[in-house]
């Protein structure tokens, strides 16, 4: 029998080791693998989302968590597709072009997946074709980061790129605003990456 | 301090204040990053951030530099902690061998990204020392907005090169450079290329390559320079990278690291040199500007009334005595080593018994979200040095730390809190100056210097996988 309450703490803990054999033994005694993600890891991750939101948990350990996110995910994602698993929707994500800081864009995809989407990461430096490239994967929200002010200006180039289409493109990271955001026209911002799961949720519409 | 304040048109509350006479901190250069500029609005109908707000009850606090006086007439209380404090204690000192005896008087200048130091040496031994907050600090607080703003015109590109200018000029002035028969200059890439009135947007994205690495010798009026001998050759020691540059190429010539040894200047950027069997490896991590008390309200620089050392006890030591105005960078370092041993801190940096802050002073307290920015920082420096050395093969054997970050640093709290390897430090103090310096006695270095700075391979961290890993870890508290 999985231990769900047992996997959750080791996720919120950040316990990348209890996460790993947690997960390891459910598959070897067949556990469902939807059991997995919606009783065990997608609640722990929402959980320490809104102790963030509610400034119960700070940056350091929503990365710790999502880290022992990450590790348990990647034991499942080859067995997620033969699932049968229904996806919820499809996001992009990338630093944009001119950038490679991603310890946020990583946390964002996490945080992602961990909210139960399909997240295609793009990686750094990622210009308009690569965005495009996702897009002709079913994505249909491009979401863009970046940490230095020099390469905010991209963005735009994004937006413009999408406009009139029904990809929406949200945007964030350090030094981006909503009054950027409003300015180039972007579906949407977040000053945080649990704010990121709000937003998406709310472009699909989702309760949240 | 209470101020009555008439309405003047679209100014900011900043600026008003400053036309009374009362210069606030921007260090920022007035974007609302860094939240130094606060004050409390007691009466008056104000426009922060775009919204209409009329004061009641008062004692709203504000960023000066986001609020407009709406209303005829207003009051503020402008807190003593947000007025512009004078550079109080800037690093002007440094160890190793004395520089070259020369007769000649020569001056050697640093220019920092918040703060420009000098030195005027005669016989290799300094005679007089000055030291300013940089100029440009009102076009933004790190290189990035420098970048940004020298980038947005030719026009904003003259206004940062005029304005550290002038900076040097007062320092020119106030040492007397008219004796003088050299100018030895060291600063980051980007400082640098701006001193030269070279546009540094190309560093500010990806690969982040300096337009210029070298730099021609010119005279002081080439330079713009008017408080010394219009014909005084000015030198500049070459950069290495984007993110690595003058300032650690008199590092290396200063300290000479032998294999095992990394060069470390802990700052907003942290850059490191590491010398192995192989080679020369250098990088640089973004801590940001926790430690330099931006985005922490009790946070200070190492200025005078700043604690420099927070002990075991609960007391602490100020610097040049008095009241503690706020920490600065080596105080928050001992805090977070004392409160985590005496298991006041858990891991994940959260205070125990639970509480939601804890206050030093009945004035000077720190939230649990901004020891969350602290642990940032030192996650920063760790990961890099962690990085750069795995990536090298070698373990570092001793850290030569470099800077004025380092200078009141406990090394023991620093490894304690897992921001140092468990290696000796040695504190070299301001090697960027002591090489600018030494450069100005011995103008035949420079052909030595330009070869240095082609040596180092630079590694990019944020390309290299380990490097988030190591973050990561390195944001826990051991």
């Amino acid at each position: 029998m999985t231990d769900f309450e047992a996997l959750r703490t080791a996720i919120i803990k950040g316990k990348r080791n209890d996460v790993t054999a947690i997960v390891q033994a459910a598959l070897e005694e067949k556990e469902d693998i939807n059991r997995l993600l919606d009783e065990g890891m997608i609640p722990a991750m929402r959980e320490i989302g809104d102790k963030f939101s509610r400034n119960e948990a700070y940056v350091p350990e929503l990365l710790i968590a999502a880290r022992a996110m990450q590790t348990g995910l990647a034991l499942l994602e080859p067995l997620i597709a033969a699932s049968g698993r229904k996806s919820i929707g499809k996001i992009a994500i990338g630093t944009v072009k001119g950038d490679l800081h991603d310890i946020g864009k990583n946390l964002v995809a996490i945080m992602l997946k961990g909210a139960g989407y399909d997240v295609i990461d793009l990686g750094v430096n990622c210009d308009t074709a690569k965005y495009d490239s996702a897009v002709k994967q079913g994505a249909d929200i491009v979401a863009c980061s970046s940490l230095l002010t020099t390469t905010m200006p991209y963005m735009r180039e994004v937006v413009e790129h999408f406009k009139g289409t029904h990809v929406k493109v949200i945007i964030g990271g350090a030094p981006v605003t909503q009054a950027f955001a409003d300015e180039i026209g972007a579906d949407g911002y977040s000053e945080d990456a649990n704010g990121a799961v709000k937003l998406v949720d709310s472009l699909y519409h989702r309760a949240s | 301090m209470k101020l009555e304040l008439h309405r003047r048109k679209a100014e900011s509350l900043a600026d008003l204040l400053a036309a009374e006479g009362c210069a606030l901190d921007l260090r920022c250069g007035g974007n609302g990053s860094c939240g130094r500029c606060r004050v409390q609005l007691l009466s008056g109908t104000y426009r922060i951030d775009g919204k209409e707000r009329s004061v009641s009850p008062p004692g709203i606090s504000a960023k000066a530099c986001r609020t407009v006086l709406e209303s005829e007439r207003g009051c503020v209380d402008v807190p003593d902690r947000s007025l512009r404090t004078l550079p109080g204690r800037i690093l002007t000192e440094w160890t190793g061998n004395p520089p070259p005896s020369l007769p000649d008087p020569v001056i050697g200048i640093d220019i920092g990204t918040t703060t420009v130091a000098a030195v005027k040496l005669v016989n290799g031994t300094i005679v007089a020392r000055a030291s300013a907050f940089n100029g440009q600090s009102r076009f933004g607080d790190n290189v990035i907005s420098r970048i940004v703003h020298a980038g947005s015109s030719k026009e904003a590109l003259e206004e940062e090169r005029r304005a550290v200018r002038e900076t040097i000029d007062e320092l020119l002035a106030e040492l007397d450079a008219s004796d003088c028969v050299r100018i030895g200059v060291a600063g980051n890439t980007v400082m640098s290329l701006l001193f030269h009135g070279v546009d540094p947007s190309p560093v500010g994205t990806m690969p982040f390559l300096p337009p210029l690495r070298c730099f021609p010798i010119r005279t002081a009026r080439e330079c713009g320079l008017i408080s010394a001998p219009p014909d005084l050759p000015v030198l500049t020691i070459p950069a290495i990278a984007g993110f690595v540059g003058g300032d650690l190429v008199g590092g290396i010539l200063r300290t000479d690291p032998q294999p095992g040894e990394m060069l470390v200047d802990i700052g907003t950027n942290c850059e490191m040199v590491f010398r192995t069997r192989e080679g020369i490896f250098c990088t640089a991590a973004a801590a940001g500007p926790a430690f330099e008390g931006s985005g922490i309200p009790c946070g200070s620089r190492a200025v005078e009334g700043a604690v420099d050392h927070y002990f075991p006890d609960g007391t602490f030591s100020v610097l040049g005595g008095g009241e503690a105005a706020g920490l600065c960078g080596s105080a928050m370092i001992d805090f977070l080593a004392v409160m985590r041993r005496k298991g006041r801190l858990n891991e994940f940096g959260r205070l125990q018994p639970k509480a939601e802050q804890f206050a030093f002073t009945e004035t000077l307290s720190i939230r649990e979200e901004e020891i969350s920015q602290l642990l940032k920082a030192k996650a920063a420096v760790a990961a890099g040095i962690q990085t750069l050395a795995d990536s090298c093969g070698t373990p570092v054997r001793r850290l030569l730390l470099a800077g004025g970050f380092a200078r009141y640093l406990d090394p023991a709290n620093a490894r304690a809190i897992g921001m140092l390897p468990e290696v000796e430090c040695r504190i070299v103090g301001n090697t960027s100056l002591a090489g600018a310096a030494e450069l100005a006695a011995k103008p035949e270095l420079l052909p030595e210097l330009e070869r240095l700075s082609a040596l180092p391979h630079e590694l990019p961290l944020n390309a290299l996988p380990e490097f988030e890993n190591n973050f990561i870890d390195g944001l826990m508290l051991p």
